[in-house]
């Protein structure tokens, strides 16, 4: 009997496994990982300041500050950024895109060390691939950042979130270093990652990287049956949450000479997941069974020279290939399940010039051709390519107290496909103009103001999805205002550091990519229709004490207000309304205490009430929540390195709360990390 | 003698009439009331929302429960509600997404039974549309089955395999009609193109009539055609009208006629025609004579956006049109028999689709 059940339940998995299916919604994206050693932008000035000088709003996170926010992925640290939404389906494995002021995270460019991570598929970078080890810091600008310098790739979003790994530094006499770390915690999670730097010569040296996420991701939430507060409830588990993802990267550094220098980068990652669904009233588990499967591989390099005092060229290139599966084992289709492949190369080649014509200004030219392709397992597929040109043409201002840049990029994009016609040919001019002032000589108070105008192209998927594809798409147009106050200052010994930064914005989205049943009422497909507009109001302060005995305690917050509105059509019963899945009001808030035995870190994220669609009634609105964590750590240093032990309490209050609704993030959770640095 | 010979005529029909027509023994329930006094509209709400609702409207008091069946029960109705029926002293809601009919007693809207409708191997089976005859209700689920539920027990009692994606269902003349759309092999292209036949009495599928591809809604009418709707590969492939003759196997395509959305009551066919940024259009096609009779229904001017559903109050003739933009909730407009707007209801649910009319 007990054998019989065995071979049942052997066959069962059998069935189980055979079964598994495969679909590929359009919202999943393959983004692809682009590393680069972006010339200007080796910040050498500290973190604050970089913020406060910025002509736009710019914020960054430091690997230090990093440590101590209870994250585990760049997604967490992102979350602590002002005017973002990031959002976030729950668990390691869930769906994790980014909006900045709420222009849609299609308008949200992520960078690898200083390069865009391109997904021409659906235009989305899904951030929760993006492991914070071994980064050294993450910044987000919201416009673009101040460097001229740069691939005119860099110029072409709405902001620019930039995640920099860690250059390898040596001790004098040793020509190896590295890290060694350990982390595991509650739902399964165990993550091993080492990195080991090498130094080949006085010239050269490489770092290789591994890292290994693995979770069952199975966590208790509370289902209600209804919003309404009063429902009937079951206490039940997440399931299909496991998690498997493998990266690995290597990287040569070349110093040359003074005036030259360059990288070459290899990265792999690849991953493994189920997918849990939305949370569906009494069929909740036919909702979780389906898997994704994504790999991306890339290399890229960069050289940079400076040839004269004036002159300074550098060039890129990057091969990036990108692949994913879907399956869903429960459709019902005749083949029983739905299994989507997509796949995307991209050939990438920039060159930059800098031209420093005066002592205090200069000029840049940045030229960029990016190649894209993909090809994808449905019907008719166009199998569509796309040859985009940028050029922007910089000039940039500098002294003690002024700060100005103007760029101008020209776009242009040439389209072909295998199957029927290919979208029409784009080409745009998009202006940029920002400025930074210090009024008075003494007193570091600055004012920033800057305007631009930049689009986001229709993705391929807009573009050629079977049946739901339009070819005439026009590109969906953001302009941003933005005018802000930034100041900084020391007082004495006791607070070496307090600094200041409020922006307001107006922002503006129109020719909006939106899905609508245009024919009759059941034949959906993409059109240009809508407009939002947005003003926006972001704070951040921050702020050090040191304190008697030797303890430090450090202080931030960031809030933001938000005012989102569709202003499609005056005569729709949703005008002006609130547009989906942003908070009006929210924040988030950091404190950590150094003292000489150990440290104690606090984290807060909240957010206000939302709505899940874009109609404002109570039935679509979703509660606001607070998550708070702590962190308790302690560094000992050995005569062979650094040996860090912290142990971590994530969301406290253990609130199933939801950023998406139906998908409850992970209540309370526990996670302890053990490091060693070489 | 001209008395005998007109008896015996009239006893000679009389039989042939009962054995045709099983169909005219009709339960009273089943009849409309003679004067709607209630609605119950049933809105589908979105994909992965579990905010299907069922909501009340007091069409005497102006009373109304926007979440009824939440309030009633204390929990939400599921996910993509796609169906309702009333069936003597039940109401039965077919919900997509959940994978459960729900069954509700008319009087007071409390949950009598939700039945789960899963596969042998545990997956959704996804019910769609619903029919009622002869003390069982049938189902067809995405599953290709039709599920029969006794409505004494609240019990499955059977489940038959037919075409691919079944949607609409009909019941007429000791048949079932069943319109197989295989919509959910829109990956491959790969259509369903029949309707299938089932014996009510054997429950067992006869045969399968090729109608064209992916029909959508199946209705019959009193001399027993039935009518469906075929919606095509939304490319090459084109939407039509059609109309089988189930004594000839006969399969016609209605010209001219373009049916994307309809209901059979009474011998008429409504039609409900909607396109992107026009006023929706709805056309009356009469059964019996075989003719577009009516071009413009609505005759006062009432424009109406995005009309979604249409239902009909079978005994006043009324003609409710459900309305959805599918990111607000739509609005019900009522329209008397001559289509002049009678009332409007706002903001009845996201994607409202069937109503039940109650006295």
């Amino acid at each position: 009997m007990k054998f019989f059940n065995n071979l049942t339940l052997l066959f069962l998995v059998v069935i189980f496994m055979t079964t598994q299916q495969v679909f590929a919604q359009s919202t999943f994206d393959v983004s692809i990982d682009s590393l680069h050693q972006l010339p200007e932008v080796v910040v050498s000035e500290k973190h604050s300041d970089s913020e406060v000088r910025s002509t736009t709003s710019m914020q960054i996170l430091s690997e230090q500050s990093i440590e101590n926010l209870n994250a585990l992925q760049v997604s967490d640290a992102v979350k602590h950024f002002s005017g973002v939404n990031v959002k976030d389906y729950g668990g390691i494995g869930g769906l994790k895109t980014v909006s900045v002021r709420s222009l849609g995270a299609n308008h949200t460019a992520v960078g690898y060390n200083g390069i865009t991570v391109s997904d021409v598929q659906t235009g989305q970078i899904d951030i929760s691939r993006f492991s914070l080890d071994n980064v050294n810091m993450i910044s987000l600008n919201n416009g673009q950042n101040d460097q001229i310098f740069q691939p005119a790739r860099s110029f072409s979003s709405s902001s620019f979130l930039n995640i920099v790994t860690k250059v390898p530094d040596f001790d004098n006499d040793k020509d190896l270093s590295g890290k060694a770390s350990f982390k595991t915690g509650s739902f399964g999670l165990l993550n091993p990652s080492l990195v080991v730097n090498f130094r080949i010569n006085n010239k050269l040296s490489s770092a290789l990287s591994a890292e290994l996420t693995s979770a069952n991701g199975q966590y208790p939430y509370i289902l209600h049956y209804g919003t309404a507060g009063k429902d009937s409830t079951s206490l039940e588990q997440r399931q299909n949450t496991d998690v498997k993802n493998l990266r690995l990267e290597g990287v040569l550094f070349g110093n040359f000479s003074d005036s030259s220098n360059g990288n070459i980068r290899f990265y792999y990652y690849g991953s493994e997941r189920g997918l849990p669904g939305a949370t569906i009233y009494y069929n909740t588990d036919n909702f979780s069974k389906q898997r994704l499967w994504d790999k991306t591989f890339f290399t890229q390099a960069h050289y940079e020279k400076r040839i004269s005092g004036k002159w300074s060229v550098q060039g890129n290139a990057k091969y990036n290939y990108g692949y994913v599966r879907y399956l869903d084992p429960t459709f019902l289709s005749t083949e029983g399940r739905l299994e989507n492949i997509y796949k995307q190369n991209e050939l990438y080649g920039s060159f930059s010039a800098l031209y420093r014509a005066f002592e205090n200004m200069s000029f840049s030219l940045a030229t960029d051709v990016t190649h894209h392709t993909m090809s994808a397992n449905l019907r008719n597929f166009a199998n569509p390519t796309r040859l985009t040109t940028q050029s922007a043409l910089s000039a940039k201002y500098v002294n003690n107290r002024i700060l100005s840049i103007a760029s101008l990029l020209y776009t242009h994009t040439f389209e072909s496909v295998e199957i029927e016609d290919a979208a029409p040919n784009k080409s745009r001019f998009s202006p940029y103009l920002s400025l930074s002032i210090q009024p008075f000589e003494d007193f570091d108070l600055r004012i920033r103001a800057f305007y631009k105008n930049i689009f986001r192209l229709p993705t391929f998927n807009d573009l050629y999805y079977s049946i739901v594809g339009t070819r005439s798409l026009k590109p969906e147009d953001a302009n941003q205002f933005n005018l802000g106050i930034t100041y900084s200052t020391a007082f004495g010994a006791w607070l070496p550091l307090f600094k200041f930064t409020a922006d307001v914005y107006h922002n503006n989205v129109s020719n909006k990519i939106i899905a609508v049943p245009n024919k009759n009422m059941f034949e959906w497909s993409m059109i240009n229709y809508g407009e939002v507009k947005i003003d926006g109001l972001d704070v951040s302060v921050e702020s050090a004490f040191k304190l008697p005995n030797n303890w430090n305690l450090m202080l931030s917050s960031a809030y933001t207000y938000q005012k989102a509105l569709n202003i499609s059509d005056r005569q729709s019963s949703i005008y002006g309304h609130q547009i989906p899945y942003t908070p009006r009001l929210s924040g988030s808030g950091r404190a950590l205490i150094e003292m000489p035995w150990f440290n104690v870190g606090y984290s807060l994220i909240w957010s206000g009430a939302r709505y899940v669609s874009s109609q404002n009634i109570v039935e679509n609105r979703l509660d606001g929540y607070f998550d708070h964590s702590i962190s308790v750590s302690k560094s000992i240093l050995t005569k062979i390195g650094k040996l860090a032990f912290n142990i971590e309490a994530i969301n406290l209050s253990n609130n199933n709360y939801q950023i998406v609704r139906n998908y409850p993030m992970p209540g309370r959770s526990y996670r302890t990390t053990l490091s060693f640095n070489f | 003698m001209n008395k005998k010979i007109i008896l015996f005529i009239l006893l000679i029909s009389a039989f042939f009439a009962s054995c045709s027509d099983l169909e005219d023994i009709i339960d009273v329930s089943e009849l409309p009331p003679l004067q709607t006094k209630k609605l119950l509209i049933l809105s589908e709400g979105g994909m992965g929302l579990n905010n299907s609702t069922l909501a009340l409207f007091d069409l005497r008091s102006n009373f109304k429960d926007l979440d009824y069946f939440q309030t009633t029960n204390n929990r939400g109705l599921g996910d993509t509600a796609n169906d309702i029926l009333k069936y003597g002293s039940k109401i039965y809601l077919v919900i997509n997404g959940s994978s459960v009919i729900e069954i509700i007693n008319v009087e007071n809207g409390k949950s009598l039974k939700q039945i789960p409708l899963k596969t042998t191997d545990g997956k959704s089976k996804q019910p769609r549309s619903i029919a009622a005859y002869g003390g069982k209700v049938y189902i067809t689920s995405f599953d290709d089955t039709v599920t029969r539920i006794d409505t004494t027990l609240l019990s499955v009692d059977g489940n038959i395999t037919v075409g691919q994606d079944p949607e609409g269902i009909c019941i007429k003349n000791n048949k079932i009609y069943v319109a197989n759309s295989g919509g959910l092999n829109f990956m491959s292209g790969d259509y369903d193109k029949t309707v299938s036949v089932i014996n009510l009495q054997s429950f067992k599928e006869e045969k399968k009539i090729e109608v064209g591809m992916n029909p959508n809604k199946i209705y019959a009418d009193s001399e027993g055609d039935i009518y469906v709707n075929i919606r095509g590969n939304y490319t090459s492939e084109p939407a039509a009208f059609k109309k089988i003759t189930p004594s000839t196997g006969v399969v016609s395509t209605i010209e001219n006629v373009v049916a994307t959305e309809f209901v059979l009551v009474n011998d008429k066919a409504y039609i409900l025609l909607s396109e992107w940024g026009k006023p929706s259009v709805i056309k009356v096609y009469d059964c019996l004579s075989e003719k577009l009779t009516t071009e413009t229904f609505i005759s006062d001017g009432t424009v109406i956006d995005n009309g979604y559903k249409i239902n009909v109050d079978a005994f006043s003739g009324d003609v409710y049109v459900n309305t959805s933009d599918f990111i607000s909730a739509g609005s019900t407009f009522c329209f008397d028999k001559n289509g002049k707007l009678k009332f409007k209801l706002d903001k009845v649910g996201l994607n409202p689709c069937g109503i039940v009319f109650l006295n």
